[in-house]
């Protein structure tokens, strides 16, 4: 796990094509994962009765997402309406973000909804510093390697990206891996993004035109707003700002 | 072309590196098996120290790739290509700023399927399925020791120093906890920070791909992974906390609580002994009792359901009055889930008793139409009551679509009440027209028992359900005792006119039983709408027994038959329903009615007469909320209902209790329908702390049932009810609210206005009410960890007319402020206070002083680790002020309230803390 002198190999009774064929554009859908029950953890101070009411609901809040790719852009949104649950704080703001990667540019733009205001973020791509694993996984049936990367000083993310997808984008404002990525976990926010599937279809256009609406802002504006605005929430103010800041 | 393109990039290179030392690779990528170069191959330069990507390039049609701009020559070069092994690689350091790999030949996965390591085969510890589990308890580790060292005694599985888990030489690739993966970053922060005494079961298996377990397609991809199931007992704890306090003026408060649970099972048990008033526990002690929460998640509509009802008060169904009470309560309780949760049992028992000491005084001010009376009274009792009440709840789940849930509940009360009761009836010049005297004794009890059922069926299909329910009723009810009373009526000259004397004993029985079942189905229409309909029918049977035996001579034993009854009443209704429900994210309707049919009769069984009544009521609905945010919403509500009279407004049953107010029946008494408009709207804006909320509600009443009342000349009063039009009520609430952000303050402000018109007749004469009621609410708030206040003001003005006697008016302002501080102080130290200040604008004929200020404090010290004790000092009512009272405008009577309550006393109380959680 720590160095890759040496590399394992994992055997898979696989057959080979003569070509590999690369995907440079296509649609994929992701699957997001929110586990409710976790996102009040076990020490929180708020009462057993709250903690006992949130074991009520099912225990996964599911929804889809779409991301088109295209050789130097991206465009990750919603399919369809995002499922709605009784404790919407439990989930917290910026659910259905909309984003928006140019590779060209290194630019990013992200329409995000939080709380009463809807944002319109503009920032250059952030670095995340990723580390490389050795281990494996099939996601979509495409074979895909384990990368760990930090974001917010704290939060580690774990994503799993594919060599046969030479884009490097992924879901929400996720990338910079040489492919794309196909599975991301945020284990502190209890969620996971996993691709269910991959799509051949060429995007056109008219799919990676970004919306001009919202208040516009940058990542770090964005961030002094929510650190003023909710410092008084305790412990979901943090998790909310971690959602906000993806 | 690409070779000039070529050199101008090294030449770029060349010309950055020579600021700084940088470092380039280049190479070829290719086949081994073809000898061809591979294209799009990954090659990523990794930090040698920590695996940290640095650069990454893909390899151009002819398999060269070059990667520059390196800050340092010693690197690890990963080269991958779908469907062939990785390549991996640590470069040395390197004098040459071009470092060239020349060739690179990667190896196809199929060649290398000779290599597959064949899995070994050991004595299972137990196999389920495809999974070998290992009873963690079986394989000793030292106490205390993490989940790494137990994973190390375990036959086949060995774990390096760094954490790495292999298990039949195959490499861990995941650790799940109970079933959930990325319980944390890195299975080998699981393994060492998990204590192993907490693990009831290793399970290892080979987990499928995620592409298979989707598809249910088995591809014969694996990959080991291990899930540990954490022991239920370990989740285990309790919670223990004791009080004392004793007070001057002889109060004391004292109680204990204790709750200890393991796993799923919980058992907690408290009791309270006091005179201050504290009666059942608060609802954060309720939470830590224990009891559960009610609160089911509905799968079809999204919502939660909340069966408020389910907590018992203990004051429930008594009428106690307000006075001085001593009160123990006690409570035991006991839950448990088994079954993998499928089956769950929560019973409780609740003991209470009361002894109540009661002493009040009330002025009324009737205003009729040629004239006033006003009418003063006092009175005391003493009452003890007796509680015991148990309740089972035992929930079944069948599967994962149907459920049952069983309910019982047992009730038991005595209660002996004695009152004695003066009052004086004064007309408009202050002349006597009534007197009267009355003490009453009585001994009751009443027995209740009610069970309830309910299945519920979820369909494949969503939004398909189906509910079945059904409850039986049992209570029986008696009382016994004594009424004696002296009533003196006066003439114009203040002579006493005539006299009404009662000295009777009086027994009373009542029996009921009943059946109730009601069956609800939803059927989906389409995505969004779904229909749901229901049937329910009533069955209720009522007997109740009277007695009043008047005295001659030293015994009681001439049957008052004037007072005396039996009469047996019998309930049938049917109902039924259809609504329908539109279901959008940002708009959600409803409409639908309900229709019943209801049947009476009342049989009176010593008369042998039969009255019998039906009427068929309309209960129609429409709600409307449209909801564009999660913090804006604008709610529609209609709701339409018929109320039938009650058989007591029909046919009451003669009583002479109090002899100056007289109720007597209406047969011809139609049904009332009420409609009642709701339109509510909120908007809060979270990022910049502020909120609407507005509300209006309206309610007109059809043929509303009111009363006529008659005040004769003596003062005694008759009541009957009657059916009149034109009622009505309207009412309009807002608030603004905003926070301060530099000073950290909330501010919340907003006017409500009420209005209503009420027609009822007296003397025979047609009378209008109209109230209006005007309000001012400011709430001013600061919330930190070391320091709350909250100041709220108030003020009000009430204006009320009558159409009979439009010269007579009823103005007044009245005014409620509470002001709340608290904070921490240094030393474990804490202090807070309340206060309650409360005026009201005196009027011609409550002229007394009623403002009153009800001002709290206390003072605290926490001791120990974990704040296990604490000490407290408090002082209740420091300006000994608190006047129990309320004022109440009724149409044409204007009724003031005031009791006994309890006043200043100092108390100083020990509390001790002591809790384990898991």
């Amino acid at each position: 796990m720590k160095c890759l002198i040496y590399v394992l190999m994992v055997i898979a009774p696989m057959l080979l094509k003569a070509q590999q064929k690369f995907i440079y554009e296509g649609t994929i859908e992701y699957e997001r994962r929110i586990n409710l029950h976790r996102q009040v953890s076990e020490d929180d101070e708020r009462s057993d009765w709250f903690k006992n009411l949130v074991k009520t609901m099912p225990p996964f809040h599911s929804s889809l997402f779409t991301l088109q790719f295209r050789e130097n852009q991206t465009m990750y949104k919603i399919a369809g309406e995002l499922p709605s649950i009784p404790m919407p704080w439990l989930m917290g703001p910026a659910k259905e973000n909309t984003v928006f990667t140019s590779f060209n540019n290194h630019t990013r733009t992200s329409y995000k909804s939080v709380f009463e205001t809807k944002f319109l973020v503009s920032d250059s791509l952030n670095n995340v510093e990723w580390k490389i694993s050795d281990e494996k996984r099939t996601i979509a049936g495409l074979e895909c390697r384990k990368a760990v990367g930090r974001i917010c000083d704290s939060v580690y993310v774990v994503a799993f990206y594919t060599d046969e997808i030479p884009v490097s984008g992924g879901p929400e404002s996720f990338e910079g891996l040489p492919g794309m990525i196909l599975g991301l976990a945020i284990p502190r926010l209890h969620t996971t993004w996993f691709a269910t599937k991959v799509q051949l279809v060429k995007p056109s256009d008219k799919d990676f035109s970004m919306t001009t609406k919202g208040t516009k802002t940058d990542r770090t504006k964005l961030n002094a707003t929510l650190q003023a605005s909710l410092k008084d929430w305790g412990k979901d103010a943090v998790r909310y700002i971690w959602w906000v800041m993806l | 072309m690409p070779k000039r393109y070529l050199s101008l990039l090294t030449f770029l290179c060349l010309s950055l590196s020579a600021f700084s030392q940088q470092f380039k690779i280049s190479g070829t990528v290719l086949d081994t098996s073809e000898n061809k170069p591979l294209e799009n191959a990954v090659v990523s330069v990794l930090r040698s120290t920590d695996s940290v990507l640095l650069k990454f390039i893909r390899t151009k049609a002819d398999g060269t790739f070059s990667v520059s701009g390196l800050s340092s020559s010693k690197n690890i070069i990963l080269i991958t290509y779908p469907g062939y092994a990785d390549y991996a690689e640590l470069l040395k350091d390197s004098s040459t700023e071009e470092i060239s790999l020349g060739s690179i030949p990667l190896t196809p996965k199929s060649e290398l399927l000779e290599a597959v390591i064949v899995k070994q085969q050991i004595a299972a510890i137990r196999m389920k399925g495809d999974t070998l589990e290992f009873k963690a308890d079986s394989f000793a580790v030292r106490p205390g020791a993490a989940v790494d060292e137990l994973l190390k005694r375990l036959p086949g599985i060995t774990v390096n120093r760094s954490g790495e888990i292999t298990a039949h030489g195959q490499k861990v690739n995941k650790v799940l906890v109970d079933g959930e993966e990325f319980f944390s970053d890195d299975p080998a922060v699981v393994i060492k920070n998990l204590q192993a005494d907490a693990v009831e079961n290793v399970q290892l298996f080979d987990k499928k791909s995620d592409q298979a377990e989707f598809t249910g397609i088995d591809d014969g991809k694996r990959s080991k992974t291990i899930n540990l199931t954490l022991k239920e007992d370990k989740k285990k704890g309790y919670f223990v906390r004791a009080k004392v306090g004793g007070g001057t003026n002889g109060t004391f408060d004292n109680d204990i609580m204790t709750n200890a649970f393991k796993g799923s099972k919980k058992i907690a048990a408290f009791g309270i002994m006091s005179n201050t008033g504290r009666e059942d526990l608060g609802w954060r002690e309720n939470e830590q009792f224990g009891e559960g929460n009610n609160a089911e998640f509905d799968e079809e509509n999204g919502g939660l359901n909340w069966s408020s009802g389910d907590r018992e008060d203990v004051t429930q169904g008594l009428n106690i009055e307000q006075g001085l009470p001593k009160a123990w309560t006690a409570g035991l309780h006991f839950s448990n889930k088994w079954h993998g949760d499928k089956e769950k049992l929560n019973t409780n028992y609740r003991f209470y008793k009361n002894n109540q000491r009661a002493s009040s005084q009330t002025i009324s001010q009737y205003i009729l139409p040629d004239t006033q009376f006003f009418n003063t009274s006092s009175r005391r009792a003493f009452s003890s009551y007796q509680r015991h009440f148990a309740k089972g709840i035992y929930d079944l789940k069948f599967d994962s679509l149907s459920s049952m849930k069983l309910t019982v509940n047992g009730n038991s009360i005595d209660a002996e009440n004695a009152s004695q009761m003066t009052s004086a009836a004064l007309n408009a010049d202050s002349a006597r027209v009534n007197s009267n005297e009355r003490s009453s004794n009585t001994q009751a009890s009443k027995n209740s028992f009610t069970a309830n059922a309910l299945w519920r069926k979820k369909f494949k299909t969503k939004g398909r359900t189906l509910s079945v329910s059904f409850d039986q009723q049992l209570s029986e009810q008696t009382s016994d005792g004594f009424l004696n009373s002296n009533t003196n009526y006066f003439d114009a000259n203040g002579q006493v006119d005539s006299l009404e004397l009662i000295d009777q004993k009086k027994n009373y029985r009542q029996n009921v039983v009943g059946v109730r079942s009601s069956v609800v189905y939803t059927e989906p229409l389409s995505k969004s709408i779904f229909m749901s309909v229901n049937y329910g029918y009533t069955y209720r049977k009522t007997e109740s027994f009277r007695t009043t035996l008047n005295k001659t001579g030293n015994v009681y034993d001439k049957r008052d038959s004037s007072l005396s009854n039996d009469f047996k009443f019998k309930y049938n209704i049917q109902s039924g329903g259809v609504d329908f429900k539109y279901n959008k994210k940002k708009f959600t309707a409803t409409i639908g009615s309900g229709i019943n049919y209801s049947m009476y009769q009342q049989s009176d069984l010593l008369a042998d007469t039969a009255q019998r009544y039906s009427f068929v009521n309309y209960f129609p609905k429409m709600m409307i909320r449209w909801s564009p945010t999660q913090q804006r919403a604008l709610n529609f509500n209609y709701n339409g209902r018929n109320n039938p009279p009650t058989l007591e407004q029909l046919q009451p049953v003669r009583e002479n209790t109090d002899p100056l107010n007289i109720r007597i029946g209406n047969p011809d008494l139609r049904q009332e329908f009420t409609h009642t408009l709701n339109l509510f709207f909120y908007d809060f804006k979270i990022l910049s702390n502020r909120g609407i909320f507005l509300s209006t509600n309206a309610t007109f009443q059809d043929n509303a049932i009111s009363q006529a009342i008659t005040t004769d000349a003596g003062g005694k009063t008759t009541y009957q009810s009657i059916n009149v039009d034109g009622n009505y009520f309207l009412n309009f609430n807002g608030s603004y609210g905003w926070k301060m952000k530099k000073l950290n303050i909330n501010l919340d402000f907003g006017p409500s206005v009420s209005y209503a018109k009420n027609s009822n007749t007296l003397n025979g004469l047609q009378n209008i009410n109209y109230s209006t009621n005007y309000g001012f609410n400011i709430y001013i708030s600061r919330w930190t960890e070391k320091l709350n206040f909250m100041v709220r003001p108030n003020i009000g003005y009430t204006f009320a007319k009558s159409t009979l006697r439009a010269d007579v008016v009823t103005k007044y302002f009245t005014s409620e402020n509470e002001v709340r501080f608290w904070t921490k102080l240094p030393h474990k130290f804490e202090f807070s206070t309340d206060l309650t200040a409360n005026f009201r604008q005196k009027t011609d004929v409550f002229a007394g002083n009623l403002n009153a200020t009800k001002w709290d404090a206390y003072i605290s010290k926490k001791f120990f680790e974990k704040e296990k004790l604490e000490l407290r000092l408090s002082v209740f009512d420091i300006l000994d002020q608190n006047i129990g009272f309320n004022r109440t405008t009724n149409s044409n009577v204007i009724t003031q309230n005031s009791y006994q309550n309890l006043r200043r006393y100092w108390m100083l109380s020990l509390q001790f803390n002591l809790s384990k959680s898991p």
